[in-house]
């Protein structure tokens, strides 16, 4: 086990960095990446906290609405791998029309924002609701 | 050829310049990387051109630095159609030359028009209030006379032409379709979900005009004065006029200012109404809504593929690499189009 600081606490205190110190001494287009790059560094933070427990949900969503039963992994790897080949799974059914009809299409609608509403809760959380601002 | 010596690249520009007509004492001045571009360089110069008159002109040059995106025309096309454009009366930057090989890669000259191309600024800076009054029905305007220049085969021939079934929007959905099994290294259920959508709901079209493809406030040159100059035609193609109409008020393109349907400064109906009057096409308003949800597939897509060079080693930039985690929110404002 590592010494203290941990991974969370050098990542706040490598962005705050770039954020307090570099930022205002830098001109275009540095401190644009500058700011980017901090911002990215905000993302793996919030990732960190979050995407295991987001994981969990988007197999058991995903598991849920094509039928499946969960089956028992044992790493986030093999977590990951599993979601990707539902996902393949669900574009497909999209694509051969069965999101077309009620039901399932009202299903897949939900499952889909639950999970895009869980990305942008560690890409960007300021979007969850403006990207639902309507027409 | 790379240049990674700035006076060699200035000296072969110079070379360049020597061999053009009425230019052949032109002397390059003040050479200077911009920043931005994602695919292409842009560079600074004036060119003394005269020792009679003393003249300078302000120029502009873009090299291509990487594959453009798989959905761009190349820059060959980009300066072909800008002719046009130019001679047409439609704000674009004067167009110079076309580059042959003489430094390694495709480039173009263009005359440089001197203004501001941060939006940010234009939503923020009191400066800009008169602006942020004009633009609306100035963008308006400079649209119809975009889409009244008179298209045939033969004078368009070097840009895409997509149209299906007498659906120009069939046509672009089913191009950017492909591209994106092509390209996408991820399954994105959202996108599939928007794809069918909008294959439902493609308008057909009477017309068939130049389309600009990504005309919205972050590709012009403003001052005080509003609207100086339209650049990046790299999305070009012939298709139906309400493309542009709809494209414009794409979530992404109104900067963070949702209320304001036209690029976060003007009302829709400013804007239609100054595109009617200038001898646009008749507004569609079920047209443009499907050019809304497409234009945010095509950011979508867009924000896939421009990570694609960060992913595979060929690009280090920071922000390319940052666009793929903008792909969720275009993906939740889609959604919230098509569910409505």
């Amino acid at each position: 086990m590592q010494d203290r600081p941990a991974i969370r606490e050098l990542i706040r205190g490598i962005y705050t960095f770039l954020e307090t110190d570099l930022v205002p001494v830098l001109y275009e287009p540095l401190r644009f990446h500058t700011r980017v790059a901090a911002n990215l560094l905000k993302i793996i933070e919030r990732e960190l906290e979050l995407e295991p427990g987001h994981l969990l949900k988007e197999a058991e969503r995903l598991n849920k609405l094509l039928s499946r039963k969960p089956s028992s992994l044992n790493s986030i790897e093999e977590l990951r791998a599993e979601i990707l080949k539902l996902n393949e799974e669900l574009c497909v059914r999209i694509r051969e029309g069965e999101a077309d009809y009620e039901l399932w299409r009202r299903k897949t609608m939900d499952h889909i924002k639950q999970t895009l509403i869980e990305k942008l809760e560690i890409a960007n959380p300021q979007m969850i609701e403006k990207s639902q601002t309507r027409y | 050829m790379h240049f990674s010596n700035h006076q060699k690249f200035e000296e072969c520009l110079q070379a360049f310049i020597s061999r053009q007509r009425g230019y052949e004492n032109g002397r390059i001045i003040n050479l200077n990387k911009m920043p931005g571009g994602a695919s292409k360089e842009t560079w600074a110069f004036d060119l003394y051109a005269d020792d009679k008159t003393h003249e300078t002109l302000p120029m502009v040059l873009r090299i291509e630095r990487r594959s453009p995106l798989p959905v761009s025309i190349d820059l060959k096309q980009e300066f072909s159609l800008m002719r046009i454009a130019y001679m047409e009366g439609v704000e674009v930057p004067k167009p110079y030359w076309y580059g042959d090989d003489s430094l390694g890669s495709p480039f173009y000259v263009i005359e440089r028009i001197e203004g501001e191309t941060i939006v940010k600024r234009l939503h923020r800076n009191g400066q800009y209030k008169k602006a942020r009054s004009l633009i609306p029905t100035q963008l308006g305007k400079i649209l119809a006379k975009i889409h009244r220049i008179s298209v045939t085969k033969e004078r368009f021939d070097f840009l895409p032409w997509r149209s299906q079934d007498g659906s120009p929007a069939l046509g672009e959905l089913l191009f950017y379709d492909e591209i994106l099994h092509q390209y996408s290294p991820e399954p994105h259920p959202p996108l599939e979900l928007a794809l069918r959508w909008l294959e439902k709901n493609a308008p057909k079209s009477n017309y068939e005009v130049l389309v600009h493809g990504d005309y919205r406030l972050g590709n012009i040159i403003f001052t005080q004065e509003g609207v100086q100059s339209i650049l990046d035609w790299e999305l070009s193609h012939i298709g139906d006029p309400m493309e542009d109409v709809g494209y414009i008020s794409v979530q992404a393109w109104r900067f963070g200012n949702d209320s304001k349907p036209i690029g976060g400064i003007g009302e829709r109906e400013v804007f239609y109404k100054a595109y009617e009057k200038a001898g646009g096409f008749p507004i569609n308003y079920d047209s443009i809504y499907f050019w809304e949800v497409f234009g945010n597939l095509k950011w979508g897509i867009i924000t896939i593929l421009q990570t694609v060079p960060f992913l595979d080693g060929s690009s280090k930039s920071i922000e390319l690499a940052s666009l793929g985690r903008k792909t969720a929110e275009v993906e939740l404002q889609l959604l919230t189009l098509i569910e409505g």
